[in-house]
């Protein structure tokens, strides 16, 4: 026997670098292919078999069912011993098996950078249901259910998109036959698979990643919500693929004089989102064609983030900056491999680039879209639980940056800032956008030392507990269990903060409420003594362990918590539609909808803590008070379509929204077309 | 009509039948009547008036076109805008037999688009027609499948809205192919599509157009945009400009650089949507049904399974068809974007109107009807020219120049957000004396009325905005309270101009 054997680190699999249609285009010739490496899982054994698998893992399942067509097509056998020796299926566009491979490594590779980014496992958004009610209940229960899988439909689509449902937690691709602007791209009526763009796998991904993070970032509540919600999207697709430097090393080798002006890797990006319409449109925003055929970076609209409602654009702004930010903090690194390569002269002579040279400049600019991806990534735990802001997301890489970096000795948190100030992007309650104030307050002095050291003891309990523990499942029920119960965190932070005549403190801190006795809470709109409170309810949303070594090599031990709380509020609204005033508030669980009044909204507040578990003391709140006036009335006049913004027509947005989330019609091609006006 | 008399005023009788279009407009010179036009006569599908009964409607139309001493109605022009039932139902040969029968017509004016000899054009309405019928079988599934669709949600806290959003979504989606009257059609097959014998499909609203183009026999003209009307055909005093529908490869040439890729005139966006067609027509095959080839099928066919073995395997036992995940089933999901590909399609034909600029002559004042024209239509306007005799010379006149003298303005497609572009249309209407006709119902469509729209044009019309059957926009308001941007000196004049009747709006151009 050879059980003795240990199992391979990495399963490398074959895709393409770049969506397929584009391999026929000169420019990106010698680069379509690339080997994925993906950590190694035991993936489901086929019955009666001793060695095969089933393209179903920890984290996903590939069920390859084409509704269209009502064909099943034989799911991969990724352990056959045949492709195990031969990186698996050679890239093909007419085999359906080599698809899923495809979309398994690039999933895969989009969640082990989720992982390593975090230091933690990542974990689907729940599903949640209702008990059956039972007599005498006044409501029925909700119930919380772990989804181990993603589910994977690489074709369940027959149109040029590709969206996450939220409702199922499945990704679902879809195919067409292309007739793109430009015949010379594609040839004509061939079938283009969304399923093997690296870019929209990534992208849906990353969807799902962010649901299972924030579920309330599906809310629009905000011009900047789904706009951010695409945008981080397109933000790890695009610095994902850019992380592989076989992508970049033809493009720099090809175009040397253009470095300069780094105007390559924008058009590179634009590039890849060009087969499948849909998805170029978030990229446009960082250049685009002149009429001499030329690519030229488009220059920033500082207004534009003011003036701009509609989502689509508004990601856009969010892309732009963040590849602005990308490009300098490249361009300031690659300049010392330009000095050597010149002796000191930073000009190039005549000819060719040496390919050492093209390699150390592609592996530059890998490793500085490796360093972006991660930052981006990570400052999703400096992110508010819900009505998330640019800003307030700007703040968050800033804020996890330093704590990653506490020096910034490459510049690159100058780097965000001056690309998000440069886009216009602006930041509300805050006295400069230098970054000391941009960092979130360190140390928020609301809580006295004893109480954070009880919370601490019991947040490190919490981590012995769960920190060693490899089964997501496992990981899911111990947390909630630690959140949930006599003794859980919910019921604890009541006892110790709220019930301790200190409750003023704990309600600045968080941006919670508790008004106090049942009448006065209800008043404000919040539920009184729902499931284990005795006071105005909450919830505790995510419990995270943060487990991170910095370059400089100490170790970040964190625990992030999120609280929230939710109350409906009604308005009064001016016949003209001039003036907004809140007018009232309504519990929303125990207020049927036509009791709600003819202007309402369900808002949300709370915050997100960050607890150190080596200093024992509470690091950061990053806050939404759950009784800002003004977010109150922002978020009913975006609601309400008074910021601008898409129009209804006959398909309510809403509509389509609660069909198949908000996602489903975002990419699809023919989004949008019922144009307004030209000018 | 003698060739003596010359136009000096037009009566725009706008009909109140509810939400569709039928203006009957007449020529006067002083007080003879010398020539008479109906633009389009249809009612949205499935629906009618308790108010203004489409036979009564019918009636005053026969009197109304009857000459003193005579019999027979006399119409001079028949207009049929675009293959849309709310445009021209009442002319179905079998549901509507007796409605035009004893009319006698000058002559039938139709677009390019209906040409039955215009390659363009049959390309186009095969395409269009095709999509209609996709559109319905996609319907008719999502409609059977509604069910299917709430059990598998219930007791998922979306489970509610999902349903509610179906049915919303099936109604929305109803509503739109009323427009080409196939959801009347026969139920024959699963997919419910009824062929004729020919295997050729048709629908309500196409068998409408195919009666107008019989009453016209041989005195049918299709017109192109760019052209104005042969004076030989007109009486003195008015010309006739065409605007639309324009011809997709002018469109191209003439714009190379405006990259309009949101709202490409009449296509179909192939890449989107052909194979949803395609695999529509698919489906219908494989249960055993007439229909077009299977198409579009992405990879051979030795590849892949059915349903029911794919059952029987147990990866897919374990997943797909595991019954407590049965909500994580996809058998729809790819019909969903039928909501868009309907608009897609609506706006397509749409944009087939025959668009009329009708000039009188002497005052240069300009009654623009558009059918339902779109933003495409709109924005192809302005690549014309329409030249004009003027004693002796020949002077051009632009869109530009026909928009700022328009006076009446029969509002496109009842008044929606997509249909009366702004800058390049409505805002370039600055005549003191513009008045706006939309014939509308209230509740008939999401976002029709657009409430900015109406607003705009209130003000431009200075209140003279006239509503055919909303009851939210009463016309004895009009008569009633003075608009407060309107004069008493033009509030008199305009409510001389203007007649309510219970059938009808009628207004006078002078």
């Amino acid at each position: 026997m050879t059980s003795n054997i240990a199992p391979p680190v990495v399963r490398k699999l074959r895709g393409y670098a770049i969506d397929p249609s584009l391999s026929t285009a000169l420019l990106t010739m010698n680069v379509n292919e690339l080997v994925y490496r993906v950590e190694w899982e035991e993936l489901d054994s086929r019955p009666g078999s001793s060695q095969g698998s089933f393209p179903a893992g920890e984290y996903l399942e590939i069920v390859d069912y084409d509704p269209a067509t009502g064909q099943f097509y034989e799911a991969v056998d990724l352990d056959h011993p045949h492709l195990l020796a031969q990186d698996g299926h050679a890239p093909s566009v007419s085999n359906p098996q080599f698809h899923q491979q495809m979309v398994y490594a690039v999933v895969m590779t989009t969640i082990k950078n989720f992982e390593q980014a975090l230091g933690r496992k990542v974990q689907w958004a729940e599903n949640i249901r209702y008990s059956e009610q039972q007599d005498g209940e006044e409501r029925s229960e909700v119930i919380f259910e772990f989804v181990p899988r993603l589910r994977i439909y690489p074709h369940g689509l027959r149109q040029a998109n590709a969206f996450y449902d939220p409702n199922k937690k499945a990704l679902l691709f879809g195919y067409f036959s292309a007739s793109p602007a430009d015949p010379r791209l594609q040839l004509p009526a061939e079938t283009v698979f969304t399923c093997l763009s690296h870019d929209i796998i990534a992208h849906e991904t990353t969807h799902a990643l962010l649901d299972g993070f924030h579920r309330r970032y599906i809310d629009a509540t905000h011009p900047d919500t789904r706009a951010f919600h695409e945008a981080f999207a397109d933000i790890v697709a695009l610095f994902q693929h850019f992380s592989f430097p076989d992508v970049l090393k033809h493009q720099i080798a090809q175009t040397r004089g253009d470095l300069k002006q780094q105007n390559l890797l924008g058009q590179l990006a634009q590039q890849f989102g060009k087969a499948v319409g849909g998805y170029g449109s978030l990229r446009d925003a960082i250049g685009g064609y002149d009429k001499d055929n030329n690519w030229r970076p488009h220059t920033p609209d500082p207004k534009a983030y003011r003036t701009v409602m509609d989502f689509h654009t508004r990601g856009s702004i969010l892309v732009a900056a963040v590849f602005d930010a990308f490009l300098s903090i490249y361009q300031h690194r690659v300049r010392r491999v330009m000095r050597i390569a010149t002796g000191g002269t930073g000009l190039l002579p005549e000819g060719e680039l040496h390919p050492d040279l093209v390699d150390e400049m592609a592996e530059t600019a890998a490793k500085t879209a490796g360093d972006v991806l991660r930052i981006c990534i990570r400052a999703l735990d400096y992110c508010p639980p819900m009505d998330i802001t640019f800003g307030d997301y700007l703040r968050a890489i800033i804020t996890a940056d330093f704590d990653m970096v506490a020096e910034d000795s490459r510049g690159y948190r100058v780097a965000f800032v001056e690309a998000f100030q440069k886009w216009g992007i602006s930041v509300v309650g805050i006295k400069s956008m230098a970054v000391e104030d941009l960092l979130h307050e360190l140390h928020p002095d609301k809580l006295s030392s004893d109480q954070q050291k009880q919370l601490g003891a019991f947040l490190r309990k919490l981590k012995e507990s769960v920190g060693y523990l490899t089964d997501r499942k496992q990981i899911y029920e111990k947390t909630k269990s630690f959140i949930r119960g006599r003794l859980g965190l919910h019921k604890r932070i009541e006892a110790k903060f709220v019930a301790s005549g200190k409750e003023d403190n704990f309600a600045e801190l968080t941006g919670l409420m508790f008004p106090g006795a049942q009448e006065a809470t209800e008043k404000q709109g919040l539920e009184f003594a729902y499931l284990t409170t005795q006071t105005a309810s909450y919830a505790v949303g995510n419990v995270w362990l943060a487990n991170r070594v910095t370059p400089d090599g100490r170790i970040v031990n964190h625990v992030v918590v999120t609280l929230i709380q939710k109350r409906g509020i009604r308005f009064d609204v001016t016949s003209n539609s001039v003036t907004v005033r809140e007018d009232g508030f309504f519990v929303p669980d125990k207020t049927p909808r036509h009791k709600r009044g003819a202007h309402h909204i369900i808002f949300r507040g709370g915050c997100t803590l960050i607890f150190d578990l080596n200093t024992m003391r509470l690091r950061y709140s990053i806050k939404k008070d759950i009784d800002d006036r003004e977010r109150m009335i922002r978020q009913f006049k975006y609601e309400q379509g008074m910021l601008g913004g898409d129009s209804d027509t006959y398909f309510a947005s809403a509509t389509m929204n609660a069909l198949a989330g908000p996602f489903a019609f975002m990419h699809s091609h023919t989004a949008g077309s019922e144009a307004q006006d030209d000018q | 009509m003698t060739n003596k008399a010359s136009v000096n005023s037009v009566k725009v009788r706008m009909y109140r039948q509810g939400f569709g279009d039928c203006f009957l407009l007449s020529f006067y010179q002083d007080d003879n009547r010398i020539f008479t036009m109906l633009i389009d006569c249809g009612i949205k599908y499935n629906t009618k008036s308790d108010e203004a009964p489409i036979e009564k409607i019918v009636e005053d139309l026969k009197q109304t076109l009857t000459p003193e001493g005579e019999t027979t109605p006399q119409l001079d022009v028949l207009v049929a805008t675009h293959e849309h039932w709310d445009h021209i139902s009442f002319f179905h040969p079998t549901r509507f037999p007796d409605f035009f029968a004893d009319f006698q017509i000058g002559q039938v004016w139709l677009a390019w688009t209906e040409d039955p000899d215009d390659d363009e054009a049959k390309q186009i309405n095969s395409r269009l027609r095709d999509g209609a019928v996709a559109l319905q079988m996609a319907a008719s599934r999502l409609n059977d499948t509604e069910g299917q669709e709430t059990q598998q949600t219930q007791g998922f806290y979306f489970g509610e809205k999902v349903a509610g959003a179906r049915q919303d979504f099936n109604t929305s989606l109803n509503d739109v192919l009323g427009f080409y009257g196939v959801t009347s059609l026969k139920k024959i097959s699963d997919s419910g599509i009824k062929y004729n014998p020919d295997g050729s499909i048709s629908s309500l609203t196409q068998q409408s157009m195919e009666r107008i183009i019989e009453l016209g026999g041989d005195r049918i003209r299709y017109f192109n945009p760019g052209t104005t009307v042969d004076s030989s055909l007109l009486p003195l005093g008015i010309r006739v400009h065409v605007l639309g529908p324009p011809r997709s490869s002018l469109i191209n040439k003439s714009n190379p650089s405006r990259g309009h890729a949101h709202e490409t005139y009449l296509s179909i966006d192939h890449s989107g949507m052909t194979s949803f067609i395609d695999g529509l027509f698919g489906m219908a095959q494989d249960k055993g049904e007439r229909g077009h080839s299977s198409r579009g099928a992405p990879f051979g066919s030795d590849v892949g399974v059915t349903a029911d073995e794919a059952a029987s395997e147990p990866y897919f036992a374990n997943t797909y068809f595991r019954e407590d995940e049965a909500y994580r089933r996809i058998e729809n999901n790819w019909l969903d974007i039928a909501g868009q590909f309907a608009l897609q399609l609506d706006g397509a034909i749409n944009n087939t109107s025959l668009v009329l600029a009708i000039e009188l002559t002497d005052s240069g004042k300009v009654l623009l009807f558009p059918g339902d024209a779109q933003v495409g239509s709109w924005l192809s306007w302005h690549d014309h020219e329409w030249e004009v005799r003027e004693g002796c010379g020949v002077r051009k006149r632009s869109a530009a120049d026909l928009l700022n003298n328009t006076v009446l303005y029969k509002v496109s497609h009842h008044g929606s957000h997509n249909a009366t572009i702004r800058d390049k249309g409505l805002e370039m209407m600055t005549h003191a004396e513009l008045v706006a006709m939309i014939p509308e119902k209230e509740d008939s469509y999401n976002g029709i009325l657009y409430e900015p729209l109406m607003e705009r044009l209130k003000q431009l019309c200075k209140g003279r905005v006239m509503v055919s059957a909303d009851s939210n926009c009463p016309p004895e308001d009009l008569m009633n309270d003075r608009p407060a941007l309107l004069s008493e000196c033009e509030w008199n004049t305009f409510k001389d101009n203007l007649k309510v009747d219970r059938l009808y709006l009628e207004y006078t151009v002078r």
